[in-house]
């Protein structure tokens, strides 16, 4: 294999896809539990043959500048997208024991971080700080969601409303789904230090923006028992609503 | 890719072995000339050299013991007044050439000149140098002779430390300026220290070829029968006695003739060797130590 | 923490040989006991710019400068200043090492010193001492301080060049390519040496070595074709450069 910038590219986007396949398949019912192991399969042998190529890479071509910081954030969204495969499986072992349908949270999530994780990537192959600076902002969406799946949970375990061990689960599932933003997150932050070479984590400041503050109240606000999607597209409608008035 | 056949490959040794051949013929061919003139002068010339050859002045012709004294004397006379006029002016001109400025108008009058000099013949040198001095002073003297040597060594010694100098590699130099040396302190006590060897074999060349010079000396210090220091007379020299003796139809003086040529011989190569000696003295001891050690390993 | 005294700037110096300009305008400060870097690819005018700073590249003739260089204050090109004393203070060490031929090491080291009067012989003996030690020489020499001076490997020659150099004790010490005629373990001990040096002298080294740069230098200053397209903090150059140009030369795009 070539050791050069653009190989180092190629393998870190393919083993995004694969990373994006393994969430998809981790909430695919119909999906046997071996075609998963199959994709993390892969995805380890990336994760040792990216890093491999990095050191190479930083041994032989001597980086300067951008060609360096490329090199070094390759190895950590390398571990990154690693470890996004490890939820994959942890999702879909505990999506054995939960009924999907009965938990609209759990949907909601599944397609903020679906998107988080696509957009991370496609950050990732056009250099856009723009999208990669959305999807930290993002990354706010998914811990409120957690967090009120969390409260979901004890209120209607109290009320034996539902299941614990189901319940449980379902609060499994939702700390993977917010580990997974987070690494997306993370992934986002690798890509800004890529392209401008500013290292903007831990800064709570960037985080904040007027539109997600706005968002995040809407969903605070929702009654938690609603049999209702909590779909992002009802809360722009209502957004625009509101504003229109 | 071909694999050469044996054959073309023996035709190309044998083609390397043949040119090898030839250069070695060639410098035969150089080497033979020297050998040959050592060797002749030897068997025609050390049969006259006696005692009676290096002490005594001329004798009438006839007369038993005439001897060559006073050429001798005369030779390093003459070449030592030549030398002390050209060989500073001519390290001062090398120094001059070597150092400024290259593309100066000075510079390269200076550098055509010293060509045209060199070229100049050496009876023309002499004449120069007898309308300059013997005809103002109304007879042939030493001094004009040394004038004649002087021009004639000057070209030499100019283009020996002028070509000597420029090997010096220039950063050589900067360093010295960087050092904070001001620039006449850098070429005389750094850069020309440093060449000293190439230099003083390019003013031994020149004195060896000085000393053999004969055309200059015919109309300056013209010869003389007599012992004389003065340089206001004319004086001795080997290679004009030489001359005097060759001509003249009496066979005792052609003998002696033929032993000063063997002389001048022995006095140009001794320069040249000396100086190669004191040069690489160095290298000669540890020749001779190594030459020592190897025989005493070969009695043990 | 003290803010570092800046030793010798230059205010647009621009630099000609005859009707070429080679440099054209460069202002840049160098603070004392620091190690700089010129890199930019060949024919740019580094060296040049080097030899402005001890008023040696007007010893070529035809070649002069404009624009101001000044140490400590005093600007060298000024009309009354004389350029030997000048290269006193700023030495410099070339790309070849050239130790004199001729002279003995200890001559080699101290011939600065002696050409500038310096008569005393202890004193000269004790210069001498010092500087090879500083410039980690004097174990390997001080049994043969007589042998000449060209008698030593190319690693050991270019450390008496340096020893020669510091030997008069300029606050400045300029190096045009130091090690690019030596082999990697010498490159590797002449830059050890340089970062020994730094805390005394202020070091301005001109390289083709990018990495070399990277190694040693504090700060960094990139030329293109006689002017400075950037320079900052060497940490800075190498990891997150602001001018394209500056980024396409180290990533080995251009150059």
């Amino acid at each position: 294999m070539e050791i050069s910038i653009d190989s180092l590219k190629q393998n870190i986007v393919k083993m995004g896809m694969l990373a994006e396949k393994a969430i998809q398949l981790a909430f695919d019912k119909s999906a046997k539990s071996s075609q998963l192991y199959e994709i993390e399969d892969q995805i380890n042998s990336f994760h040792r043959v990216n890093d491999d190529l990095c050191l190479k890479y930083m041994a032989l071509k001597h980086p300067m500048g951008p060609d360096l910081r490329f090199a070094i954030a390759c190895v950590k969204i390398n571990g990154d997208l690693e470890r996004i495969g490890d939820q994959a499986i942890n999702i879909k072992r505990a999506l054995t024991m939960v009924q999907e349908a009965k938990f609209p949270q759990i949907h909601t999530m599944k397609e903020e971080v679906g998107r988080m994780v696509k957009e991370c990537l496609d950050s990732f192959i056009h250099r856009d700080t723009k999208m990669a600076t959305s999807v930290i902002h993002n990354d706010r969406v998914v811990n409120d969601l957690q967090r009120s799946v969390i409260k979901m949970f004890l209120k209607k375990g109290q009320k034996e409303e539902i299941e614990l061990e189901e319940g449980f689960q379902v609060t499994k599932i939702a700390k993977c789904l917010e580990r997974i933003g987070d690494l997306a997150t993370n992934i986002s932050e690798d890509v800004i230090f890529i392209v401008s070479g500013s290292d903007i984590r831990h800064n709570p400041e960037i985080k904040k923006t007027s539109q997600i503050d706005e968002k995040l109240r809407l969903i605070q606000q929702l009654p938690s028992d609603q049999n209702q999607k909590i779909d992002m597209e009802n809360i722009t409608k209502f957004l625009k609503k509101t504003t229109e008035n | 890719m071909m694999i050469e056949t044996t054959n073309y490959y023996r035709w190309r040794k044998f083609k390397n072995r043949f040119f090898q051949f030839l250069l070695i013929m060639a410098a035969i061919a150089v080497l033979t000339p020297i050998l040959l003139i050592v060797q002749y002068t030897f068997v025609k010339g050390a049969g006259s050299l006696n005692l009676d050859f290096f002490t005594n002045l001329p004798k009438p012709v006839g007369e038993v013991g005439g001897g060559m004294r006073h050429a001798i004397l005369g030779t390093l006379y003459l070449v030592a007044i030549g030398a002390a006029i050209a060989v500073p002016i001519g390290i001062m001109a090398g120094i001059y050439l070597a150092e400024f400025d290259k593309k100066s108008a000075l510079s390269r009058i200076l550098s055509f000149a010293i060509d045209l000099l060199t070229g100049v013949p050496s009876i023309i040198v002499g004449i120069f140098a007898y309308i300059l001095l013997v005809v103002p002073m109304k007879s042939f003297n030493a001094m004009a002779g040394g004038v004649a040597l002087s021009i004639i060594i000057l070209p030499i010694v100019t283009r020996a430390t002028e070509e000597i100098l420029k090997l010096v590699p220039d950063h050589i130099r900067e360093a010295g300026l960087a050092l904070g040396i001001p620039r006449w302190k850098v070429i005389f006590m750094i850069v020309v220290p440093g060449s000293f060897k190439g230099i003083f074999t390019g003013v031994m060349l020149a004195i060896s070829r000085a000393a053999g010079e004969t055309a200059p000396l015919l109309f300056t210090a013209f010869g003389n029968m007599y012992m004389s220091y003065r340089i206001d007379q004319p004086m001795a020299s080997l290679p004009v006695q030489i001359y005097n003796y060759a001509i003249s139809p009496f066979e005792d003086w052609q003998r002696q003739a033929w032993g000063g040529a063997f002389v001048l011989i022995i006095i140009v190569l001794g320069i040249n060797l000396t100086s190669r000696a004191i040069i690489n003295r160095n290298e000669l001891i540890n020749f001779f130590s190594e030459l020592k050690k190897k025989l005493n390993s070969k009695k043990a | 923490m003290e803010e570092a005294k800046t030793i010798l700037s230059t205010k647009n110096l621009e630099c000609f040989f005859g009707d070429f300009q080679a440099v054209k305008g460069i202002s840049i400060d160098y603070k004392e006991k620091s190690i700089n870097a010129i890199i930019g690819p060949s024919g740019c005018g580094k060296s040049t710019y080097l030899r402005s700073l001890n008023r040696i590249h007007e010893e070529i003739p035809g070649a002069y400068n404009k624009g101001e260089v000044n140490l400590l204050g005093k600007n060298i090109y000024e009309k009354d200043v004389d350029p030997v004393l000048i290269r006193r203070n700023i030495g410099m060490v070339f790309q070849k090492p050239n130790p004199f031929p001729s002279l003995s090491i200890f001559d080699n080291v101290v011939i600065g010193l002696k050409l500038q009067g310096v008569k005393n012989k202890s004193l000269l003996q004790e210069k001498a001492e010092h500087s090879l030690r500083k410039a980690a020489l004097w174990d390997e020499v001080k049994d043969k301080l007589n042998k000449p001076g060209t008698s030593l490997s190319g690693g050991q020659q270019q450390r008496l060049c340096i020893a020669r150099t510091i030997a008069v004790d300029p606050p400045v010490i300029l190096m045009d390519e130091p090690t690019s005629a030596l082999d990697p373990i010498a490159t590797a001990s002449i830059e050890e040496l340089m970062m020994e040096l730094k805390k005394e002298f202020c070091v301005i080294i001109v390289t083709h070595n990018m990495q070399q740069a990277a190694r040693v230098a504090d700060n960094t200053a990139f030329f293109v074709l006689g002017e400075l397209i950037e320079q900052g903090a060497s940490e800075q150059i190498f990891t997150n450069p602001k001018q394209k140009k500056t980024e396409d030369y180290i990533t080995g795009r251009f150059g």
